[in-house]
């Protein structure tokens, strides 16, 4: 394998790769940060006893729920009213009764931090908008929104940016090997004369091709790992009181081994391309077409 | 064993390489196949071996009719069929051992039987000591023994042979014609083409001469002696 058939397969499955660790990691990072993310859910005044009951049984048997506090509606106007104390506290104090608050009683939900990403928050805010006595939901919906529709617009371009490197692999990988088979062509001449099969003939070029797309995965993520270990104590130093190990991580074992392998089959692949032209008399022809 | 009839080859647009072949070839005979450069030699031999498809005609070898052959198949005819050329066609990275024993390897023969076989075939083409030399360090005679030791190590019946002396000096063609008579009296079907008719004289053998795609002259083995001088004079 020659040195720029190498640096270009490390590049591009580095940058596939680097893409899955960065998306991950921020996702994680986002999930850290987030740590104040609330849903907010208000009830109707007519609500039920029974439909209370089934809120009440669904938050305290959900997974993703480590908290909730109930509101009542005079709660809510005391609340209203602390943080308008500096505004105006005399307009309140006529509300501070059951009938009088205008305002709705709530409960307020903490997740889970592992259940902390915008998309299962709004996932979970519209299990409860589906319920019954419910009001309202809120939990930051806008920016949530915008940085869910961030992530789908991240997600497609990172998809066609993948698809667009994988094919770029497949080629650069197909042309090494056009080269070896071009300066192998009489090896495979005599190999077609005493009658291998095509398997045969191409069984070693196949196995070079997944040679250099498992050496380029290995040399990718020993890179990655580098750059990984070194915004590792970058990141521990912003986060302070938050330990980076807890947020961050590098591919798994098995996360590798499947990268690897990954690399060997785009090597493979990209070899078969070229020669899968390979037939019982192919070497014979271009041999006696450069004569 | 080879068996061609009514065959033709016609390569676009219109060079008439053969015309009209009928040849058969009975097992463990000795043939000829003589002509002047451009008459059509070699492509026979190519369809004989599946590197070619003729344009018409019908071609049997060891009982298989060519035209029916899957191309998945082709190999296996190959092995059947020991082919030598002019330039010996040896790999330059593997020494004479790895080279004579590279059909036995495809076959999946194991190791001990590979190097007795090798030996064996090395003595025979009277090349016991270079098994580990590579083909760079021989003689053109000595390589183009290589190659007929890789052509019959897979015991192959047929060995054919295309200008097999074309690069090497009178001396060195006369041993390795020796060589190929040695290698038909243990029973092989040799079929040899070849411009040169020095050594056609020796020996009592059957010839086919073929000219412009065409077979113009056949000279059965038997009648020999009576028409050797007409066909010194011919060329
Ligand atoms: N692939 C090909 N395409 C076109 N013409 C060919 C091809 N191979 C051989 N020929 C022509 O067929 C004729 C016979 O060639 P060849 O069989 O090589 O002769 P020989 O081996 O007897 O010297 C020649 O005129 C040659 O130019
Ligand atoms: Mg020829």
């Amino acid at each position: 394998m020659n040195l720029s058939t190498f640096a270009v397969l490390s590049l591009s499955l580095g940058l596939i790769y680097g893409t899955v660790l960065f998306s991950h990691n921020t996702s994680r990072l986002f999930s850290v940060w987030g740590e104040e993310i609330q849903i907010t859910v208000y009830l109707t005044d007519n609500i039920s006893e029974s439909q209370i009951e089934q809120i009440k049984k669904k938050l305290e048997s959900s997974e993703y729920i480590v908290r909730h506090d109930f509101i009542d509606k005079v709660q809510a106007a005391k609340l209203f009213e602390k943080s308008l104390k500096n505004y105006g506290p005399q307009f309140l104090s006529s509300l501070k009764s059951e009938v009088g608050s205008p305002f709705p009683a709530s409960y307020q939900i903490q997740l889970k931090p592992e259940f902390n990403s915008p998309e299962k928050v709004s996932k979970i805010a519209d299990e409860f908008s589906a319920m019954g006595g419910i009001e309202d939901v809120s939990y930051g919906q806008e920016w949530v929104g915008n940085y869910t529709n961030l992530m789908r617009i991240a997600r497609v371009l990172g998809i066609l940016f993948g698809i667009a490197i994988f094919v770029g692999c497949l080629f650069t990988v197909s042309n090494s090997i056009r080269a070896s088979l071009a300066s192998r062509r009489e090896e495979v001449e005599i190999l077609e004369l005493i009658g291998a099969t095509n398997n045969e003939i191409r069984a070693p070029f196949l196995i070079e091709g997944a040679f250099q797309g498992i050496i380029s995965s290995v040399f990718a993520i020993l890179i990655l790992g580098g750059i990984y270990s070194y915004s590792f104590q970058f990141i521990d130093g912003v986060l302070g009181a938050q330990s980076a190990d807890k947020v961050l991580t590098f591919f798994s074992p098995l996360v590798i081994f499947l990268m690897v392998l990954f690399g060997g089959i785009i090597g493979a692949a990209g070899s078969y391309i070229c020669v899968s032209k390979i037939n019982t008399g192919w070497a014979a022809a271009e041999g006696a077409r450069s004569l | 064993m080879i068996k061609l009839t009514h065959v033709y080859k016609i390569y676009q647009p219109s060079v008439h390489a053969l015309s009209d072949i009928n040849i058969e070839i009975q097992k463990g005979e000795f043939v000829y196949l003589t002509g002047p450069s451009g008459a059509g030699k070699t492509t026979l031999f190519r369809l004989i071996t599946c590197y070619d498809q003729p344009t018409s005609g019908a071609i049997e070898v060891a009982g298989v009719d060519l035209k029916k052959i899957k191309p998945q198949d082709i190999p296996l005819i190959r092995r059947k069929i020991g082919v030598v050329f002019q330039d010996f066609k040896l790999l330059k990275n593997r020494t004479v051992f790895e080279n004579i024993a590279l059909p036995l390897e495809l076959a999946g023969i194991r190791k001990a039987e590979i190097t007795d076989r090798v030996n064996l075939a090395l003595e025979q083409v009277g090349l016991k000591y270079k098994g580990p030399f590579y083909p760079m360090h021989l003689s053109g005679g000595e390589q183009q023994r290589v190659a007929i030791a890789r052509a019959i190590i897979s015991k192959p019946g047929i060995l054919i042979a295309d200008e097999p002396t074309g690069n090497l000096d009178a001396a060195l063609s006369e041993e390795i014609m020796d060589l190929f008579a040695k290698i038909n009296a243990q029973g092989t079907t040799v079929f040899i083409a070849t411009h040169n008719l020095a050594f056609i004289t020796k020996g009592n053998r059957r010839v086919l001469k073929i000219d412009k795609g065409h077979i113009v002259e056949h000279v059965p083995s038997a009648s020999r002696e009576e028409i050797k001088y007409e066909i010194e004079l011919d060329f």
